[in-house]
């Protein structure tokens, strides 16, 4: 090995051992060679810097000046970054935002850039963030936002399958939460926990928390807890292949939802149980609502990607190839999305491998294996990988099985029922 | 005050780095293999490089060498560095970094110099002694500790705390400390077995480091407090181990006992 290798094959040093703010550079681990990620990298780790230097000196002694001129020096190079790359935009709204270095918006601000950094799949630099608000919001007395910073940090780690890490911070945030009466945040981060265990496969363990939840929730007539526990509760009954179940406790939870846009997450899983049971059109209308009403690009482009492969599920081809050109013909909408980018390519994918576009389809898959293994978007890669495995084989002349459609119960075929009553401009639940 | 060695090669480096320096002083090093002389051989309390200074050498291995040799001896690393430096600088043990574009902020290096030299045996020391010698008992030895690399003596204290020897002699039974000079030998040797901790760092280095006219003489010291040879003392059980024994010598003067008798 050449000498100046030396230092790559050393371990990751410890956070406790290392200056502050190293793990923003964190994921040039086995890329450091790779000079786009290295300048973004080192980027985060100045714009990050300025609050660890709070953190560690205190706030009122840092100089104003001082920190004003910190602040500017990392301004001034935020130029090596595209000017459409949009996190060039969220770094120089963090470093705004910092300058008014009252605890709360320093917490508010590094938490909100964590966020913008792990939709980008980097995590270690998304975590330093987290944990850096964590700390300063501890030496603050700052409640809510430790725990929601916990809570961050489970999440990330849940998206990195490092689960015991994951489960341990859930754990604080819920002991905390619980310790300083934040309910909300509890019931939050008990749902963080209960979605972990779900995605180990770990389905009643789950339910188990989230029947806590939900009986909490009640006991204290907080509408949104209920909400919160009974959409969980039908996301793990979905996953777990309960379809009838997560219909129920979806549109139940879609009745105590508050705002629209909370709906929308839980409307999609709704369109996939529909599907999952034959009820297409049940589930056409779930997606007509959320691409209507939805304001954000994410999930108003998932829901267009998802509108798509209902038609080709159903086995309407000419409505899907319609639909897929619509689609692409927007696409400068969701292309520079990542995470959106990588889920339209994966389920128009899995659509053109139902309706024998091979070609179609291994370019769309192809595209999203290379974005979520960019993006280390783990669930989506491991799913492309499943189907462009799938589309080979039929190619090779081994036909898939069909997927198994469930026969749909008289719930289910109420709640669909009323679903289809609905009108794309307001959805308004009749038994919710 | 706390000495630090230097290797910058650039006149605003340097100029930089004297303003920010005070009260302590700097040596200046004009390789990686002086630096290394300065720090074996001179009571240094931190390390200022930067990685760029010697041409076709690569920086970043010579602070892993650093932190290899010396790793309880802060190193800051200066210089101009891209993400992959960075990147690199914290695997290789660095201990703290300042950009050149931050290099001219007085405030800024002034922190990051102040941070490296506070950890140390003072905080360890203290840290046994909480809950069992008094604020004031706690701060006599903290103000010794952090001066034993300036080899200061037993009138020195006294001075800097504006009374006779005979009275901090007092005081130091009243507070439930050893003597001052007692204290003073333990605070050495304590000091010592900590700098022996590195590898790069010999018994005989140390006790000229601590003031010592030879390996020998604090062979004697250490014999003198906690019995046997440094050599067996080499590692972090052996300090823990004789923090172990100075707490012991330190009776305390019983605050603490009394405020829990009372609730």
């Amino acid at each position: 090995m050449a000498r100046y290798d030396r230092i790559a094959p050393l371990p990751m040093p410890d956070r406790a051992r290392v200056f502050p703010a190293w793990y923003a550079l964190a994921d040039l681990e086995n890329r450091e060679r790779d000079p786009e990620l290295a300048r973004r990298a080192r980027l985060r780790f100045l714009a990050l810097r300025p609050v660890r230097r709070l953190l560690r000196q205190g706030i009122d002694r840092v100089p104003v000046e001082s920190f004003e001129r910190q602040i500017e020096g990392v301004r001034e190079e935020l130029g090596h970054l595209s000017a459409r790359d949009p996190e060039r935009a969220s770094l120089a709204r963090f470093l705004h935002r910092i300058r008014e270095r009252t605890p709360t918006a320093v917490v508010h601000a590094t938490l909100e850039m964590g966020e913008v950094i792990e939709s980008s799949g980097h995590y270690r630099a998304a975590e330093e963030y987290f944990l850096t608000a964590f700390e300063l919001a501890e030496a603050c007395g700052l409640g809510e936002d430790q725990t929601t910073a916990l809570r961050l940090v489970g999440r990330l780690c849940r998206k990195a399958a490092r689960w015991d890490d994951a489960e341990a911070y859930y754990r604080q945030a819920i002991a905390r939460s619980e310790a300083m009466g934040q309910r909300r945040q509890w019931a939050r981060a008990m749902d963080g926990l209960a979605i972990a265990y779900a995605y180990r496969g770990n389905y009643p363990k789950a339910r188990v928390l989230l029947e806590e939840v939900l009986e909490r929730g009640r006991a204290w007539k907080d509408d949104y807890i209920v909400a919160t526990a009974l959409s969980s509760l039908s996301t793990n009954a979905l996953t777990a292949g309960d379809y009838e179940q997560a219909l129920e406790y979806g549109w139940t939870a879609i009745g105590l939802m508050d705002s629209e846009e909370a709906r929308h997450p839980i409307l999609g899983n709704l369109g996939r149980a529909f599907a999952q049971l034959g009820l297409f059109r049940a589930a056409e209308r779930c997606y007509e609502i959320i691409i209507a009403n939805a304001r954000e690009v994410v999930p108003r482009n998932q829901a267009k990607a998802d509108y798509a492969l209902i038609a080709a599920e159903a086995g309407n081809v000419k409505e899907f190839r319609a639909r897929r050109q619509r689609l692409l013909n927007d696409a400068a909408e969701w292309r520079d999305e990542p995470w959106v980018s990588t889920w339209v390519h994966l389920h128009v994918g899995r659509a053109c491998v139902l309706v024998g576009d091979i070609d179609d389809a291994r370019e769309h898959l192809r595209t999203a294996i290379a974005l979520a293994s960019k993006h280390r978007y783990n669930e989506q890669l491991i799913r492309a990988e499943e189907t462009i495995e799938l589309l080979e084989a039929a190619v090779a002349g081994a036909r898939p099985a069909p997927a198994a459609v469930g026969q749909p119960g008289a719930v289910a075929v109420r709640i669909a029922e009323e679903v289809e009553a609905c009108s794309t401009a307001a959805l308004v639940p009749a038994t919710a | 005050m706390a000495i630090v060695a230097a290797l910058l090669p650039d006149r605003l480096d340097r100029e930089a780095l004297r303003s920010a320096a005070p009260p302590h002083d700097v040596v200046w090093a004009e390789s990686w293999r002086e630096l290394y002389r300065l720090v074996r051989k001179r009571p240094i309390a931190a390390a200022v490089a930067d990685i760029h200074a010697e041409d076709r050498k690569d920086g970043v291995l010579r602070v892993y060498r650093f932190a290899q040799r010396f790793p309880i001896t802060p190193l800051i690393v200066w210089g101009e560095l891209d993400g992959r430096d960075l990147f690199r600088l914290g695997k290789a043990g660095a201990w703290e970094v300042v950009s050149s574009r931050d290099a001219d902020d007085e405030h800024l290096v002034r922190e990051v110099m102040h941070a490296a030299l506070t950890g140390g045996l003072a905080p360890l020391v203290d840290a046994r002694l909480r809950g069992r010698v008094g604020e004031d008992g706690r701060e006599l030895v903290r103000f010794a500790a952090e001066r034993i690399p300036d080899q200061i003596q037993v009138p020195d204290v006294a001075e800097a705390h504006g009374m006779s020897v005979s009275t901090l002699e007092r005081r130091c039974e009243r507070w439930g400390l050893p003597t001052p000079g007692r204290l003073l030998l333990w605070l050495r040797v304590l000091y010592g077995l900590r700098w022996l901790l590195e590898p790069g760092r010999s018994v005989e280095s140390v006790a000229y480091q601590l003031g010592y006219s030879s390996g020998a003489a604090f062979r004697r010291a250490i014999k003198a407090t906690i019995g046997g040879r440094p050599t067996p003392l080499r590692s972090e059980k052996g300090l823990d181990r004789a923090l172990d024994m100075f707490v012991a010598e330190c009776p305390g003067d019983g605050v603490y006992e009394r405020l829990t008798a009372t609730g």
